[in-house]
């Protein structure tokens, strides 16, 4: 069994007394896609955002890398490496596509208050380089000095994966990223994921879109009012009863 | 970028001469204010423009800065160069506590602190008549001195604010092309995916804060010296609202922005010779018009223009 690079355990998480999610459990294998799938309002980006550090839990534990880091901030976790993509387009808007990916750098060019005032200005070959190899893989090379705001919107969910790359994750958090997209974006997009795939990327992917969570994932779980109730293989998930009751059954393959 | 070197090192020529050319007392006065000014906006221009944090009580750090250094003068004999150190940290202090517990939290509680920061500290001031004799204010600051030499006219001081606003101009510039400013921008963009990229944000924040009072302190002691005097007028709140609709009219979040604010705040009441209630009526009139039409200010304006006309993107 490969090593577990994130394990949640009795994760419970209530606001006020209505419980979002109820005792759940998962890990993350190193290396591979990994799906959290479920209904709409099932606790997947609740989920999510505990993991991520954007919401404290109530109850349970969260391991990263075999260290505890429930209730850590998210910049903590970013400094460990998880990196997350947001469910609606979250970029740096007024800055260009460039400069966007630069501020993403922000842990990879340690540079301390007393360095920058006593120093001139100095360029940093590897963060540009590594900048553009982002761009590049992304295709967003093309578009790096235009402004974030004003990129189509596909290309806009490209940039925040451009940006999670730029922390050099060990896990990537992917928050619902076909969200809003036509069938020929979302075609694309699986493609890119496929692509962080192959480098080698270890996927958390949050989604909707059935037909990416079954092109792309390895494994998935399966999350309905705030408890899991099935995992496996894609093809296994598919053809579980309970999962076509409540998702796959009563609404459609919304593919 | 050539073309804005050389006007840069025009202005700074032509700022280093002015005061041998210019010998009227009364126009050096009002180019020492504005400078000082410009400083007060750059310091504010930290937190306010690039991390976008709204802090309505900077006038209040610059009182701090400015009774440090009367009190340590006049009481503890501290040499005039040490007072300006003192007023930078006592100020920076006060910066920190106010800081501390309210960057911490989301919402507009920094706003609400610092706001009432300054109306507290404005009625020490006013009340703690044996430490800061009252409302009449603390006369008597000695003059700046170097050398030996104690400065009595406006020349000398004209210098030490030229100096003081080469500091927070260079300090503006540095921090905005680092990593630093890229994170104070990033907090000022969006601030959950700041995080997510792993920056601070409380710690980038309190940073802003802290610096833009201790340069708010140190320029409000230059100020009692080169008055000799400070009251709590140094602490109105009219102060920190002239300073706000510096940095916004300039552009916030810019370097040349709240320098061209203070130019303008400065010079306006001076060229209209309106009386002094009416100032805060247009000011307000004109921060409005700006938020509303021009909410980058006098630099997105020309921004604007400069990429109307076809040419290159200004960093």
């Amino acid at each position: 069994m490969p090593e577990q690079i994130l394990q949640v355990s009795d994760l419970t998480i209530r606001f006020g007394g209505l419980v979002a999610v109820d005792g759940v459990s998962f890990s993350v294998p190193q290396g591979g896609i990994t799906g959290l799938i479920g209904p709409n309002g099932a606790g997947k980006t609740t989920i999510f955002n505990a993991v991520t550090g954007f919401l404290a839990p109530t109850g349970g534990r969260i391991l990263f890398a075999g260290q505890d880091v429930t209730r850590r901030k998210p910049h903590e976790l970013a400094a460990l490496g998880l990196a997350r993509t947001f469910q609606h387009t979250s970029l740096f808007p007024d800055l260009t596509v460039r400069q966007n990916v630069w501020t993403a750098m922000h842990l990879a060019l340690p540079e301390t208050f007393w360095q920058v005032l006593a120093t001139p200005p100095r360029r940093h070959p590897d963060g540009e380089q590594r900048v553009q190899e982002i761009l590049d893989l992304l295709e967003l090379a093309e578009r790096a000095d235009q402004a974030a705001s004003s990129l189509p919107y596909g290309e806009q969910r490209k940039l925040e994966i451009a940006l999670a790359l730029a922390v050099k994750p060990r896990l990537l958090l992917l928050d619902e990223p076909a969200a809003g997209m036509n069938p020929e974006e979302a075609q694309r997009l699986t493609e890119t994921i496929q692509q962080l795939r192959r480098l080698g990327l270890t996927i958390l992917l949050v989604e909707h879109n059935m037909r990416l969570v079954m092109g792309v994932c390895d494994y998935i779980h399966v999350i309905e009012h705030g408890r899991k109730i099935a995992e496996g293989a894609p093809s296994q998930v598919a053809h579980d009863p309970k999962v076509i009751e409540v998702y796959l059954g009563r609404r459609g393959t919304n593919a | 970028m050539r073309a804005a070197n050389l006007s840069f090192f025009a202005i700074s020529a032509a700022a280093l001469v002015l005061p041998l050319a210019v010998t009227n007392p009364y126009y050096l006065h009002t180019a020492i204010a504005m400078m000082v000014n410009a400083v007060l906006a750059l310091s504010l221009n930290f937190i306010l423009g690039y991390v976008g944090e709204k802090s309505l009580g900077h006038a209040a750090f610059f009182g701090i800065g400015g009774y440090t250094a009367a009190l340590l003068a006049l009481n503890l004999g501290v040499p005039a160069w040490g007072t300006l150190l003192a007023g930078g940290v006592v100020s920076g202090l006060f910066g920190l506590a106010v800081g501390f517990p309210t960057l911490r939290l989301r919402g507009p509680y920094f706003a609400i602190a610092t706001l009432g920061f300054g109306a507290i500290l404005q009625l020490i001031a006013t009340n703690w008549t044996s430490l800061t004799k009252g409302p009449m204010g603390i006369p008597g600051v000695p003059p700046l001195a170097f050398a030996g030499l104690i400065f009595r006219n406006e020349r000398p001081y004209y210098y030490v604010a030229l100096l003081l606003l080469a500091l927070a101009a260079y300090l503006t510039w540095r921090l905005a092309h680092s990593r630093i400013g890229r994170a104070f921008v990033a907090i000022r963009q969006n601030f959950d995916l700041a995080e997510s990229v792993g920056i601070d944000t409380f710690r980038f924040k309190l940073a802003a804060f802290v610096l833009g009072t201790v340069l708010a302190g140190v320029v409000g002691a230059f100020y009692a010296h080169y008055t000799n005097f400070i009251s709590p007028k140094a602490l109105e709140s009219y102060i920190t609202l002239n300073v706000v609709t510096m940095v916004i009219i300039g552009g916030e979040g810019t370097l040349i922005g709240p320098i061209l604010g203070a130019i303008l705040v400065t010079l306006l009441p001076e060229v209209l010779r309106v009386a002094e209630n009416f100032r805060l009526v247009i000011f307000g009139f004109i921060l409005l018009l700006t938020i509303i039409y021009a909410p980058s200010g006098i630099v997105g304006l020309a921004r604007a223009a400069w990429q109307k006309r076809g040419g290159e993107r200004l960093a």
